[in-house]
């Protein structure tokens, strides 16, 4: 406590004394003629002004054009009306650099005057009217003063954290920005480095509330910055994510308005939506802000999904020097137990047995652990320890923790280890992978009842990556798709349900509003379940009260997967699978259909991928209890990364109805 | 249903940049880093696994103002990965906690630090301020004590 009050009072006392020291600064242009020279320079329509403000042109519905910043709290904005008026916010903010009053801020943010809360822009203005600002200028800013000092930021590195399939909020994968240490030492370690993350502040735990405030602009995104030691811990270790990290080429004068800006954006707050205003999105919008000679988020598309924000960055010429890989805890014990010997490895599996059968019972344990004399077993099983058991040791659970703690008191009295050699990086760097948006041009040719004869079949899917489509740049087996909307155009009247018609017109076959397919493969060390999850809505074709009828569908399914080391790329899955259809059904308003299902999955190479899928199932709601056999494949060839040909089947075989669909075509993505 | 409502949202919400609220920030980090052992992380980091620390740049100046707060700080968030390095006498971890200790001499201060391992860390939970005092202690008391910068 006492610790608290004397950090308390230090801080206080600092602020107070530089506050009360305010310095005038010399001038070139006298201050009352600068805001005219300002408006003669037209600064206020400058891009750079725009983008230090997160200014935006919007429309009317009248056709009118006005600027709006995406930021919504007051504190961000010197004029009254700023946040419209990018010319008041100028003429203030000029006027408000040569007042030494401090602005009260809401938020319980110490007071600041314009000078100190906007570094950014009184560097930007003062050099755009021929000031020669200087980083002296701030010497009576205690509070960024000290920031900058903390922060000392030589570079710039922009992070991705890998998609986590294990993890279902986090399939997307997220971004942050690293400020890195002006400190040359080869001491210096990254992680005492300053991250910079953009995050909604959420305000409900309620599902419901969560995706819509989510979706539609509910929540506020604030910046946040903290050492980069949190990050680490938190996507490296307790999630088991990859880091990528990508080095920017700037100039010292770009990354120390970087940090400026950051200050600025401490102070802000915009609102949040998941799929454009995104962690993402806000960490470009700060970049060009910052260093207005990138062109960032135009290369983007209206929706903003982290990896193409990645792509968006390595893409711009000379921009991106190195890209590094800071890999997961799970790849380090994996990578640590396959530098062992035979004998080693034995000794290690032994060891991760009796972890396992003693979690619970550790008095037995500790006889065993003084045999095991090898410094590198000890290593991979105090990795596979917190691999295992992350999150109950994040908990602080006595049972494993306290067998943690017999491990790393055995660890520390035996010798210390050759280092690591470097862990080789991983196939998945997210600017090597396909762009995130589909779209597909397929012919088909169909036997079922549901759908019949010869159709052209064209799909656009929003994001991100399906189980058979180019794997590099994306985690192995994965599969997550977001907005897949599949529509046919029949070349004769489709099918005896419908009303006639002669016109072909296009039909919605199926729209998944969200797929994800985790395979994460089962073994003793790590046992894994796999899961499948679909929402959306489709065509039924197989079901009793209705051969084509548009329902809502909603499909789950949980198992095991297996990945034999002996046939390279082979993925065998096995899972317990529920469907519910939901619609207009003659006799009846849903269906559900439950059975075992099985897949196959082979990656012949990172361009050409076929997966086969087998359902039996029985109809629930159906008195005689129907069975039925669905039996689909899909195979890609992709000669380039962003464009695949495809091959893909359905059979169906049922009481109510049977026949065969087959389809080929390109894919194509950016 | 409110598991698939819930799994729909979570997926909604990816991107996994989803703050926990945290309050008023003002001087914040220290309160929340200290107040209680990695009640922050435990809060943030829960069972949606949505993300940390909502600290705004604007305010995370009044942060870690001392060496011993850093410290603690430091041993608070990353002291699953610095008891293995301190028991395994190397690591990234280790090498950052050296730096911020001003170390130059690394791998004599790894040495001794591994060899008090026990009285560093003599249960799994002991405090970050207990856990400081005695990585300070095992320096001072060993032939490293001249490589670091401490005081």
């Amino acid at each position: 406590m006492r610790f608290f009050t004397t950090i308390f009072i230090l801080v206080t006392f600092v602020c107070t004394v530089a506050h009360s020291r305010s310095q005038p600064t010399a001038l070139i242009t006298p201050k009352s003629a600068l805001v005219d020279k300002a408006l003669k320079l037209q600064l206020d329509r400058d891009p750079t002004w725009l983008r230090l403000g997160h200014y935006h042109k919007r429309h009317t519905i009248w056709g009118g054009v006005y600027w709006q910043s995406d930021e919504v709290d007051s504190d961000f904005f010197v004029a009254p009306a700023g946040r419209e008026n990018p010319k008041a916010e100028l003429i203030a903010t000029l006027r408000g650099f040569f007042n030494p009053q401090k602005r009260h801020l809401s938020h319980s943010r110490p007071a600041e005057t314009v000078k100190c809360e906007f570094p950014a822009r009184y560097f930007f203005l003062m050099s755009r009217l021929g000031e020669r600002p200087h980083e002296s200028d701030f010497s009576e800013c205690a509070d960024y003063v000290l920031f900058r000092d903390r922060v000392r930021a030589r570079s710039v590195t922009v992070v991705f954290s890998s998609y986590y399939m294990g993890n279902p909020e986090s399939v997307f994968g997220h971004t942050l920005m690293r400020l890195n240490q002006a400190d040359p030492s080869p001491e210096h370690s990254e992680l005492l480095d300053y991250g910079v993350n953009y995050a909604a502040q959420t305000t409900t735990a309620n599902p419901f509330l969560y995706a819509w405030d989510g979706l539609f602009g509910g929540f506020r995104g604030e910046f946040a910055s903290m050492h980069y030691y949190f990050k680490v811990r938190e996507y490296n270790d307790f999630d088991s994510r990859d880091l990528w990290e990508y080095d920017l080429n700037l100039t010292p004068a770009e990354v120390a308005q970087i940090v400026r800006h950051v200050w600025e954006l401490g102070f802000a707050s915009f609102r949040y939506f998941y799929l454009t205003s995104n962690c993402s999105y806000q960490l470009l919008t700060a970049l060009e802000a910052a260093a207005p000679r990138l062109q960032l988020t135009s290369q983007l598309p209206f929706w903003v999904i982290p990896a193409d924000t990645i792509r968006a960055v390595y893409n711009t010429p000379g921009l991106v020097t190195k890209v590094r890989f800071r890999p997961s805890l799970l790849r380090q014990y994996q990578w640590r137990s396959a530098l062992l010997n035979t004998n080693e490895r034995s000794q290690l599996r032994r060891l991760t047995t009796e972890i396992r059968k003693h979690e619970r019972h550790l008095a037995r344990l500790q006889k065993y652990l003084p045999s095991v004399k090898d410094p590198n077993v000890m290593d991979a099983a105090l990795d596979y320890i917190d691999a295992r058991f992350g999150k109950k040791l994040f908990h602080k659970d006595a049972t494993v923790s306290d067998l943690k703690q017999e491990f790393l008191v055995a660890r520390s009295q035996l010798a210390i280890a050759q280092p690591l050699p470097k862990i080789p990086e991983a196939n998945s760097a997210p600017h090597l992978g396909h762009g995130t948006f589909r779209w597909s041009i397929g012919r088909g040719a169909s036997t079922l009842p549901s759908t019949h004869d010869g159709y052209t079949n064209l799909s656009v899917r929003f994001a991100l990556h399906s189980e058979v489509d180019p794997t590099i740049g994306y985690p192995p087996r994965s599969d997550v798709e977001f907005m897949h909307i599949i529509g046919n155009i029949y070349d004769a009247q489709p099918h005896a349900s419908a009303s006639p018609r002669q016109n072909p017109d296009p039909e919605i076959e199926e729209v998944r509003l969200i797929e994800v397919q985790n395979l994460t493969p089962y073994n003793t060390d790590f046992p894994h379940w796999s899961w499948k999850f679909r929402v959306g809505g489709e065509q039924t074709h197989d079901t009793e009260l209705c051969v084509r009828c548009f329902s809502g569908v909603t499909e789950s399914a949980a198992g095991l997967t297996w990945v034999p080391d002996s046939i390279s790329g082979l993925t065998v899955f096995v899972m317990f699978d529920g469907q519910l259809n939901v619609g207009e059904f003659l006799g009846g308003s849903a269906s559900a259909q439950v059975g075992p299902l099985m897949g196959i999955r082979q990656e012949w190479s990172p361009r050409f991928v076929t997966e086969f899928e087998g359902l039996r199932f029985v109809e629930l709601h159906s008195e005689d209890k129907i069975l039925g056999s669905r039996f689909k494949f899909d195979t890609e060839y992709s000669p380039h990364h962003n464009f695949g040909l495809y091959v893909s089947g359905l059979w169906i075989d049922s009481p109510t109805a049977g026949g065969q669909a087959i389809e080929a075509g390109l894919r194509l993505f950016r | 249903m409110n598991k698939i409502a819930a799994t729909i949202s979570i997926l909604l919400l990816s991107c996994g940049a989803f703050a926990q609220p945290v309050g008023p920030a003002g001087c914040g980090l220290g309160n929340q880093v200290f107040g209680d052992q990695n009640q922050v992380i435990a809060a943030t980091l829960n069972e949606t696994g949505t993300q940390t620390f909502g600290i705004t740049s604007g305010t995370s100046n009044c942060i870690d103002s001392s060496r011993q707060a850093q410290m603690e700080s430091y041993i608070n968030i990353n002291r699953v990965e610095l008891a293995n390095d301190i028991a395994r006498g190397q690591g990234e971890t280790l090498a950052g906690l050296d730096n911020l200790m001003g170390c130059t001499n690394q791998t004599t201060v790894n040495q001794s630090l591994k060899n008090n391992y026990r009285e560093i860390f003599p249960t799994h939970n002991a405090r970050a301020s207990y856990v400081s005092r005695q990585i300070v202690r095992s320096i001072e008391k060993s032939p490293a004590r001249t490589a670091c910068h401490l005081g």
